[in-house]
């Protein structure tokens, strides 16, 4: 068992290795890639840091829930939280019509819509926050 | 003087045959070897029924069995001979019927208790009235005079162990019942207004630092300002915007759904026609 | 409207009670072979100066049944039948089916045996309402008694104080008795019961029915109709010649048996808001503040009189009960006397509930007052504002939050430049 085991540690040290080496690679290309993406388009740098907060005011609201360890005006948890996932995922559509135009759809139609969506949110959102 | 002596003798012997007396009366514990027998003596009706105070047995085993013995003259039997067990104050009194067994000039008279055939309804008043269980004994023939006939409490059972209530018990013969309020649910608990003003106070600073993050990375530039006709539509189409965020708000604040929609239809429409016109023209540099 | 009808209702009611109350017909089954008539005679002639309407019949007399019923319509208020010896006959004038229906649509009886006479149909009618009458032969005797010829029994042994409240030493002659065991039920109202001393014997061999207070001399019945019916298990006890003694207990007894007395109704059932608006005005919805009264009023015989008593209880059910309230007098006129739950609070639960007040006291006659009534939940409106709450100032902050956010983020993603065009055809060439 050990023989077996101390013969193949060196293998799998070596893979374990070159895996991520690979991913390191990977990252940094992609991070260079993305970087290069935003500072080139300070449109898409406007959504990803908007994204960014939305999920940090997520996060501040779950906290608040688990802090006091209670839901109690459970509607108005939902729609804070909700106001937040359903912003960012309209943002993300935004952000993939910008980057990669859907077929027959221009981008002043997406970026329209996208209004229309985020409009209708609030409206939802305010209303169920009661 | 003799002769009188004699007589007054004979007459109390007499007395003495004509009345019901239990002899020799003792209670014995066949199930439970350990206990000794409790020894009570002779009974007679002569004796006031308040006069002798009854003994107390305390007993602890619910399947105890309590044997009450005596004796009774052969020549003269009594016709009624029973043993009443319960609890006279509650009209709950159950019958036992003796075991006689003639020995030359005595009749051996024996009474087995078995607390385990004792009636639930009878255990349970027992336990709720919080008296003793008491045995009366009865010896009584209609030939005998009244005054001879014994009727007289000779026990007291003091039951000192646990009756599980069971359903066979007493009717409560349409009693009071007990009272019921409703218990409420508790109104929800609503945390301290200093930690909500905290929370409060880091989404504003969250979403401060947002605005200042677009600000500083020139991410948010404001370069490309529209102009001329396209600047009146850029203005209807931000005050569109902002005019239906404020219908929002208003209707949170109270103002009527039906109010929201039709001021949202008059914001609408021309709000729709300048944010078109705007995007169509503007919307080519997106 | 409703209350005019109401009103009318009771109006009639109350007529249909005073007619049955003021002249009812009854109907005296008797056996002129084994206890004359005329032994009775006392009583009777009492009931007859009360305006009872009595109707003899000698079960030897005709052999065809008496027709309790004319279609569907009962022709006799009460019945009463007196000690009779030939089962045949008594069996075919009032078959025991017969009696049960009569029991049961609110006919009062009165019914006597003895242990010279039991006859079948009394005995199989009085098992089952749960009373077991000493079979024939069968005699309560009690050696410890004053007089050891005929069973005496004093006011000690009276077990209902609404059937007839003894003086203290009172003593009742029974004579020559028989006793019944009694079934474990609620209907069953035990009046009088043989003392601690006492046993049944049959033929000289000792304990055969019954032994002491598990014996029952008197016994009576109210079924869930308030009809009633009394047993008496002595032909003696209401005989002429022990009138003086056993006279005032014979006639409350006879009383109570024909509902002259214990009798009970309930009026004015309301409830509404603590502030007096009814539910038809306002309905009730949870948590809403309501009370509840309703007034008693007895029957003594000649006129309705306020029934006052501390055991009436007020139920909010909707199923179980919600709330159980010891009702609390609140006032009185001459012939009501009210009681008030005081205020209490609607259960936070909503739906239908039913208030109710089911008043049943052993040997009075029962009442029921129900009303059922929707309570409905808070309406969207009626709940607190987000912004009343704490907790969710936070959430309205972040709502608020983003909704200015996204303007901000509208504003400058039109009016920022664009300059990343050459971006996308890197990225399509990748």
């Amino acid at each position: 068992m050990a023989k077996t085991s101390k013969a193949s540690a060196p293998k799998v040290t070596s893979t374990s290795f070159a895996v991520l080496r690979d991913f390191k690679e990977a990252f940094e290309t992609s991070k260079k890639a993305y970087f290069a993406q935003i500072d080139n388009n300070p449109k898409l740098k406007l959504i990803d840091t908007f994204c960014f907060f939305l999920v940090l005011l997520g996060i501040i609201q779950f906290t608040f829930i688990i802090l006091i360890r209670d839901n109690f005006p459970f509607n108005a948890f939902l729609s804070g939280f909700i106001i937040c996932v359903g912003q960012f995922v309209l943002l993300m559509s935004l952000r993939l019509q910008l980057c990669n135009t859907f077929p027959g759809i221009s981008k002043s139609r997406a970026f329209g819509e996208f209004i229309v969506a985020s409009l209708i949110l609030h409206f939802v959102c305010l209303h169920f926050i009661n | 003087m003799q002769f009188f002596k004699t007589l007054a003798t004979l007459v109390t012997c007499m007395s003495f045959a004509l009345a019901y007396v239990a002899q020799d009366l003792h209670v014995s514990f066949p199930s439970n070897k350990g206990k000794t027998s409790v020894m009570i003596g002779k009974v007679g009706p002569e004796l006031g029924v308040d006069e002798a105070t009854p003994t107390l047995v305390t007993v602890n085993n619910p399947n105890e069995v309590i044997q009450i013995n005596f004796a009774v003259d052969s020549s003269d039997k009594p016709f009624q001979n029973t043993l009443l067990v319960g609890l006279p104050s509650s009209n709950l009194e159950m019958v036992f019927e003796p075991e006689i067994k003639d020995n030359g000039k005595l009749s051996m008279y024996k009474y087995k208790i078995d607390l385990a055939t004792l009636d639930a309804a009878l255990l349970q008043e027992a336990f709720k009235i919080l008296e003793p269980v008491k045995a009366t004994l009865i010896l009584a023939s209609s030939t005998a005079e009244a005054k001879d006939n014994l009727f007289r409490e000779i026990l007291q059972l003091d039951l000192d162990f646990d009756v599980a209530p069971s359903d066979s018990s007493l009717v409560d013969r349409f009693a009071i019942k007990p009272e019921i309020h409703h218990v409420f649910h508790p109104e929800p608990k609503r945390v301290a207004k200093t930690i909500a003003v905290i929370f409060v106070a880091i989404i504003i600073v969250t979403i401060l630092s947002l605005l200042v993050t677009w600000l500083n990375s020139c991410a948010a530039a404001f370069d490309n300002i529209p102009a001329g006709a396209n600047a009146l539509y850029f203005l209807g189409f931000i005050a569109t915007i902002v005019g239906f965020e404020v219908i929002f708000a208003r209707y949170y604040l109270g103002t009527s759904i039906f109010e929201t929609l039709f001021s949202s239809l008059y914001l609408g429409a021309p709000g729709l026609l300048a944010s078109t016109k705007f995007l169509r023209s503007f919307g080519q540099t997106i | 409207m409703q209350f005019s009808w109401s009103f009318f209702l009771f109006v009639l009611l109350q007529a249909i009670f005073a007619l049955s109350s003021q002249s009812s017909k009854t109907l005296v089954l008797y056996d002129q072979s084994v206890e004359p008539l005329e032994d009775y005679t006392v009583y009777l002639r009492d009931l007859e100066e009360r305006d009872y309407e009595l109707e003899y019949l000698d079960i030897n007399s005709t052999s065809t049944a008496v027709d309790l019923y004319d279609k569907e319509q009962r022709l006799y208020d009460n019945i009463i039948i007196l000690p009779t010896k030939g089962g045949k006959n008594l069996a075919r004038h009032v078959p025991i089916k017969q009696l049960i229906r009569f029991f049961e649509n609110e006919g009062n009886v009165l019914c006597m045996t003895s242990p010279g006479a039991v006859p079948n149909t009394i005995r199989l009618f009085l098992n089952e309402l749960g009373i077991y009458p000493s079979p024939k032969g069968h005699v309560v005797h009690d050696y410890f008694s004053s007089s050891p010829d005929e069973l005496v029994v004093s006011s000690d042994h009276l077990l209902n104080g609404h059937v007839y409240n003894g003086k203290k030493g009172e003593q009742f002659v029974l004579g020559e008795s028989s006793a019944a065991l009694l079934e474990n039920r609620e209907q069953i109202v035990p009046i009088l019961n043989a003392p601690r001393t006492s046993f049944t014997d049959f033929k000289g061999k000792g304990n055969s029915w019954t032994s002491g207070t598990q014996g029952f001399l008197v016994v009576g019945f109210q079924n869930l109709n308030n009809a009633r019916l009394v047993w008496i298990g002595s032909n003696d006890f209401l005989k002429n010649k022990n009138q003086d003694a056993n006279q005032e207990f014979a006639k409350e007894l006879l009383k109570w048996t024909f509902k002259e007395k214990s009798v009970v109704k309930s009026v004015h059932a309301v409830h509404s808001h603590v502030d007096g608006t009814d539910y038809d005005e306002v309905p009730y919805k949870v948590k809403d503040k309501v009370v509840y009264s309703v007034g008693f009023s007895e029957w003594n015989g000649e006129k309705w009189v306020p029934h006052i008593t501390d055991d009436l209880q007020f139920e909010l059910r909707q199923v179980d009960p919600y709330y159980r309230l010891t009702l609390k007098p609140s006032g009185n006129d001459s012939e009501t006397q009210y009681y008030t739950t005081g205020e209490f609070i609607l259960p936070d639960r909503h739906g239908v509930f039913t208030f109710l007040t089911d008043y049943r006291k052993i040997g009075l006659s029962s009442t029921t007052d129900k009303d059922v009534k929707a309570i409905r939940h808070l309406a969207n409106d009626e709940y607190p504002r987000s912004w009343e709450i704490s907790n969710s100032w936070v959430y309205l902050s972040a709502v608020c939050g983003v909704i200015v956010a996204w303007i901000f983020f509208v504003v400058s993603f039109v009016t920022t430049s664009s300059v990343g065009r050459k971006l996308e055809t890197f990225k399509k060439t990748n």
